[in-house]
């Protein structure tokens, strides 16, 4: 294992791009995690074949689903430090050292990689006010201000990970894991990174009616 | 009595009817149960003497009787949402756990 980082890539029908993703991420470790989250597509295939561990979910649960699968595989194994990184190739793999040096170092439990610490965010303007939306009802709901609480970059020490509850299948799981690091007074380390955004990656992820149904499921989480 | 009159007792009737017959299965929770009891009761009572429903109105401080029979109808549909709700929670927490317990033990045989 080089230099103890496990990669967990949670993966739905990401077929075109899970390759590139998975080939730049055997520039840091050895360790990938892919998650395929009952793809309809090649994805689980293509991942397995490119030499990733492939755990495969029968039906599809969502991000929070896949995520937990990736944590409980990863706890498997031995000591590491657990980075996640989104399937869709806006993150690139050649900042995961920097965002695992404050945990080697015990400055933190947890590291995100924020889009929008970064000086010049390239992001588009829709997807700003979406973002600093989210991070709004973060705070509200979980009580900690975060810069991009929507992240799917982060890195987690192996002690923050057995703390972290998720109660979770879908996108609110970004926003609960925020509020786990608040209720276990876990450290938390944002660093600036760049996201690439493609046509392709932007018809991925949030929307504007997933983010009013994410709203609801945290809405809920919180009353039961 | 009115056809509607008769024409709803039948079928509040019928309800109540089933509403046992499904406790004695035990479909349902036994505070449901009661809630729905309760519910059509009130609803055969209103029907047979629609003028109780103006004098609960009044002490309620609601306008009209059938405006009473909206609002509390609106709050028990707005309860069995949310119920249906928190139960499908949990119908997804369970699939979840066998999803992932299959993922898990199938990357393990597969060692």
């Amino acid at each position: 294992m080089k230099n103890n980082i496990v990669i967990v890539i949670p993966a739905y029908n990401e077929e075109k791009t899970i390759r590139e993703v998975i080939e730049d991420a055997k520039k840091v470790t050895d360790e990938i995690i892919v998650v395929d989250d009952g793809s309809r597509d090649r994805t689980g295939e293509i991942a397995k074949s490119h030499g990733a561990q492939v755990y495969r979910h029968l039906i599809n649960l969502g991000l929070g689903g896949a995520l937990k699968t990736g944590f409980a595989a990863s706890l498997k194994k031995d000591d590491f430090i657990v980075v996640t990184l989104d399937a869709d190739g806006q993150h690139e793999a050649s900042v995961v050292s920097k965002l695992v040096e404050p945990i080697k170092n015990g400055e933190a439990d947890v590291v995100i990689g924020s889009r929008l610490l970064n000086e010049n965010v390239k992001m588009p303007f829709i997807r700003l006010i979406f973002n600093h939306l989210a991070n709004l009802i973060t705070f509200l709901f979980y009580g900690l201000f975060v810069s991009d609480s929507q992240s799917g970059l982060r890195a987690f020490s192996r002690y923050a990970l057995e703390k972290i509850k998720l109660k979770g299948l879908k996108m609110e799981v970004s926003s609960e894991i925020i509020g786990e690091i608040k209720r276990n007074n876990l450290s938390l380390k944002e660093i600036p990174i760049r996201a690439i955004y493609t046509d392709y990656s932007l018809s991925k992820g949030q929307n504007f009616w997933l983010g009013i149904k994410t709203f609801f499921r945290i809405l809920i989480d919180k009353m039961t | 009595m009115l056809l509607i009159q008769i024409f709803l007792v039948i079928i509040i009737g019928l309800i109540i009817v089933r509403l046992f017959s499904r406790l004695k299965k035990e479909e349902i929770s036994v505070l449901n149960f009661l809630i729905w009891l309760f519910f059509w009761s009130a609803a055969l009572i209103i029907i047979f003497f629609p003028d109780f429903s103006n004098v609960l109105a009044r002490i309620l401080g609601v306008g009209r009787g059938a405006d009473l029979v909206i609002y509390s109808s609106l709050i028990l549909i707005f309860y069995f949402i949310f119920s249906h709700e928190v139960r499908m929670r949990k119908t997804d927490q369970k699939i979840e756990k066998i999803v992932r317990y299959l993922s898990l033990e199938e990357k393990k045989s597969q060692k």
